[in-house]
């Protein structure tokens, strides 16, 4: 009885100590408990040496008193190698990183010093068990290393819990979690107060107040009723066929714009972040180009390409194609030199490094890049489809304007508008599916 | 100023505006007599509207305005932006084709404006049909228009070229490959690519893709009897508010189209319009107001009629061209409404100088006199 109450005693200090740890700070008092359970009570006489790099990565260990002096191995390219430990600290955590099992680092006691123990394989399995909250414990171990211990991304990356359950979570569910932060912070309802006082102020500037200035635009009401009319008065609206059919054409030539200017910026861009002497050769005449309006190219186009579509598409490509080279170029000239030397280190070849460091390390300028590169696309369309000569929602904007058709051009600028919104979206999801390991980090920080 | 304060500065600074706004009335152009401000949008990219270019030149307004008088002139490379600066108030005097003025008196919901002179009534000012240079010779323009079935053929949509290309199939029961929407520079690009069969253009880009050797011409709209036209447009608010400018502008117009008519002005008028215009040679310009064409492609010897007041002639060409523009909805009205013509000026001043429409002919001059 006596022994099971200080089992208890025991048990309950150990989730109390788990409890002021970074990785373990926010799991539930069960999911502590069932951890308590698993950890062994150590201690370390001043000068004594825990373990040395290639011992065996067997256990994590929690400081519960006293202080150890954690030397990261300098082949790490952590940006500071030295870090002492004290009560709620965690170290000894190599085994969760994928591919190592062997330690990293040289860890000694400075003063007499008692820990927790805990096997690394039983925390995995455990952590497995509780996949939702087991993920989180995993995602505040990245966050631990990468920012107390100042080891690159690129090192800093976890074992997967196993399970399909796991590999679920760890996209549908983290945007899951997204999105319910998102819901419950108070952006969604800003952003329809956002709407709903531009429709007002488009409402009360031009049909109410008549502002000097405003009262000449097309207002919302006129614009809304030719926009719904079965029998649209400028013969465009919700009813017609060649709504749609603008509408498609447009997207046609965005997604041929978007995926050349994809395919050849980012490949462009790598090539001059990544080569000094093709920067050197190119990147003065890629930044003569880069400034040049579309219209400027209309005429040039026309002649260059023998199909008309060939142009238009053109057209829409160019300032793309410039945003998507400018952001791959930026984001490779963005890597932390520390993540390729690593890398060296570690015997990767230069494709090596160039597969995983470059590469990844570029990914969120790329897609940043390809975020604008399709906005971009969109407002190039109605110059590029001044050129068509016949569908496109470009082509209806600036037919409308020679037309002096107001409400037609209101509502090809908003459907315009609609459609980039939707295509920008699809390419952020898009870009968060590529680098989960972001949207979990920006998750974490609610952001 | 802390953020509650700012909040209700801004809200308050809205309604004061919102006040004052809803107070705000038409242009004020001053009392009769006194001078006035102008602004006075014209197209000297269209040869038809060239009255505008030569009251620009002379300067015949100042004759008849109020001493200290301040006209400006504004280039419109073509109509539309004319109607939109009108239609915004930033231009109180439009001189443009026939569809742009007619759709200017349309978009009553944002400004009245009205149509006070005619221009001149033509075959040939905007209704030219060009071929690539590369194109069979044909015997006249009959054969030639025939040609166009299948072909790829552009014009600038809603313009005076829309409809005569539209009736042109229509008389000949022909169907182009493809009919295209481009403005001027696109299809002076295209021709240039070797992409277009066809195209309907105005002048004097039609004589400079002649001369350029660019494109052939083919017919024109005497070809088939259809006429295109260029008006004077003003804004109600200042007719309203100074007859007296009204009165002392059109009396200028017609000085300046007494002026334009006169052959012995000819290469005065081009002058004025190459200082006006640019990438248009003196030879490019005459051609496209006083050169003669071959009878064969639609040619004649008459180039430009200026009735000056609405005739009967320019009453139907507004009549067509509005139902036009209504069928392809471009405007939503089928006929304009009466009072967006305003003859009453013109007729006043053609009884007072014992005139009658058309006051004049612009013929066409031997190639000769054309300018080397």
């Amino acid at each position: 009885m006596e022994a099971a109450a200080t089992a208890n005693g025991a048990g309950d200090d150990a989730a109390a100590l788990l409890r002021e740890t970074t990785p373990f700070g926010e799991a539930s008092g069960a999911l502590l408990a069932r951890i308590a359970r698993l950890a062994r009570p150590a201690r370390y006489g001043a000068g004594t040496r825990l373990y040395s790099p290639d011992d065996p990565a067997d256990d994590i260990f929690v400081v519960a008193s006293g202080r150890v002096e954690h030397v990261l191995d300098p082949q790490i390219g952590a940006r500071e190698a030295v870090k002492r430990v004290t009560r709620g600290g965690v170290f000894g955590w190599t085994g969760l990183l994928l591919g190592q099992e062997h330690r990293m680092a040289t860890v000694t006691a400075l003063e007499p010093t008692q820990v927790l123990r805990i096997n690394t394989e039983e925390l995995i399995r455990l952590l497995s068990s509780e996949p939702q909250e087991g993920e989180h414990v995993m995602e505040r171990f990245v966050s631990m290393i990468q920012r107390e211990f100042t080891v690159p991304a690129l090192l800093a990356r976890v074992r997967r819990l196993s399970g399909p359950l796991t590999e679920e979570m760890s996209t549908a569910s983290l945007t899951m979690y997204r999105m319910s932060l998102w819901l419950k912070s108070p952006r969604p309802y800003l952003m329809f107060i956002g709407f709903a006082l531009f429709l007002g102020f488009w409402y009360l500037a031009v049909e109410i107040w008549r502002l000097p200035r405003f009262r000449e635009m097309p207002g919302l009401t006129v614009v809304v009723k030719e926009w719904l009319s079965p029998n649209p008065t400028y013969g465009l609206s919700l009813y017609t066929e060649e709504y749609y059919q603008h509408i498609l054409v447009s997207i046609w030539r965005v997604t041929k714009a978007f995926f050349l200017a994809t395919v050849l910026g980012v490949t462009f861009g790598l090539l001059l972040g990544w080569s000094r002497a093709f920067k050197e050769y190119v990147f003065p005449v890629f930044e003569m180009l880069r400034p040049i309006p579309i219209l400027a190219w209309v005429p040039l186009a026309i002649v260059m390409f023998i199909a008309t579509e060939s142009a238009v598409v053109y057209l829409a490509f160019l300032a793309s194609f410039f945003a998507t080279a400018l952001n791959t170029m930026l984001g490779v000239e963005s890597i932390d030199e520390s993540y390729i030397r690593a890398a060296d280190c570690l015997g990767a070849n230069r494709r090596q490094v160039f597969r995983h460091v470059i590469l990844p390390g570029a990914l969120p300028f790329i897609f940043t890049g390809l975020q604008i590169s399709i906005g971009v696309s969109w407002f190039s369309l109605v110059a590029a489809e001044m050129v068509s000569g016949q569908y496109g929602l470009g082509y209806v904007i600036n037919t409308s304007y020679v037309m002096v058709r107001y409400p037609t051009i209101v509502i090809g600028m908003v459907t315009l508008g609609i459609v980039g919104y939707i295509t920008s979206a699809m390419v952020r999801i898009a870009g968060d599916y590529m680098m989960e390991w972001r949207v979990r980090e920006l998750a974490l920080s609610e952001r | 100023m802390n953020r509650r304060h700012f909040t209700l500065a801004a809200v308050a600074a809205l309604f004061a505006c919102a006040a004052s706004s809803s107070q705000a009335a038409d242009i004020d152009y001053g009392k009769p007599g006194t001078p006035v401000k102008l602004v006075v949008g014209y197209q000297p990219y269209y040869t038809q509207s060239w009255s505008g270019v030569v009251m620009r030149g002379k300067k015949f307004y100042e004759k008849y305005l109020p001493k200290g008088s301040d006209i400006e002139f504004q280039i419109g490379l073509q109509g539309a932006i004319i109607v939109n600066n009108m239609l915004a108030g930033k231009q109180n005097i439009g001189y443009m084709g026939d569809m742009p003025s007619i759709v200017s008196t349309t978009k009553t919901e944002v400004a009245d404006v009205r149509l006070v002179a005619n221009l001149g009534l033509a075959y040939d000012q905007c209704n030219a049909f060009l071929v690539r240079n590369d194109a069979p010779q044909f015997k006249n323009d009959q054969e030639a228009i025939r040609w166009l079935a299948g072909k790829t053929v552009a014009v600038p949509k809603g313009s005076c070229t829309d409809r005569f290309a539209q009736a042109t199939f229509k008389r000949f029961n022909i169907q182009p490959k493809e009919y295209l929407n481009q403005n001027i520079e696109v299809i002076t690009s295209n021709f240039r690519a070797g992409k277009l069969d066809a195209a309907v253009m105005w002048q004097p880009t039609t004589s400079r893709l002649v001369d350029e050797g660019l494109a052939r011409l083919i017919a024109t709209g005497k070809s088939v009897q259809e006429n295109d036209g260029g008006f004077l447009a003003m804004r109600a608010d200042l007719i309203k508010q100074r007859p007296d400018i009204v009165k002392a502008w059109l009396q200028a117009e017609l000085d300046a189209q007494l002026f334009i008519a006169d052959p012995k002005n000819a290469s005065e008028v081009i002058k004025m319009a190459k200082e006006q215009t640019t990438g248009f040679s003196e030879k490019v310009l005459w051609n496209s107001l006083y050169g003669r064409y071959p009878d064969s492609a639609g040619g004649g010897d008459m180039r430009n009629m200026m009735h000056y007041t609405f005739t009967p002639e320019a009453r139907e060409l507004i009549n067509r061209a509005a139902a036009f523009l209504y069928s392809i909805k471009s405007i939503n009205t089928e006929k304009i409404r009466p009072e967006a013509i305003e003859s009453k000026w013109t007729e006043e001043i053609l009884k007072e100088r014992g005139l009658k429409a058309p006051i004049a002919e612009i013929k066409a001059l031997p190639a000769a006199q054309a300018p080397k």
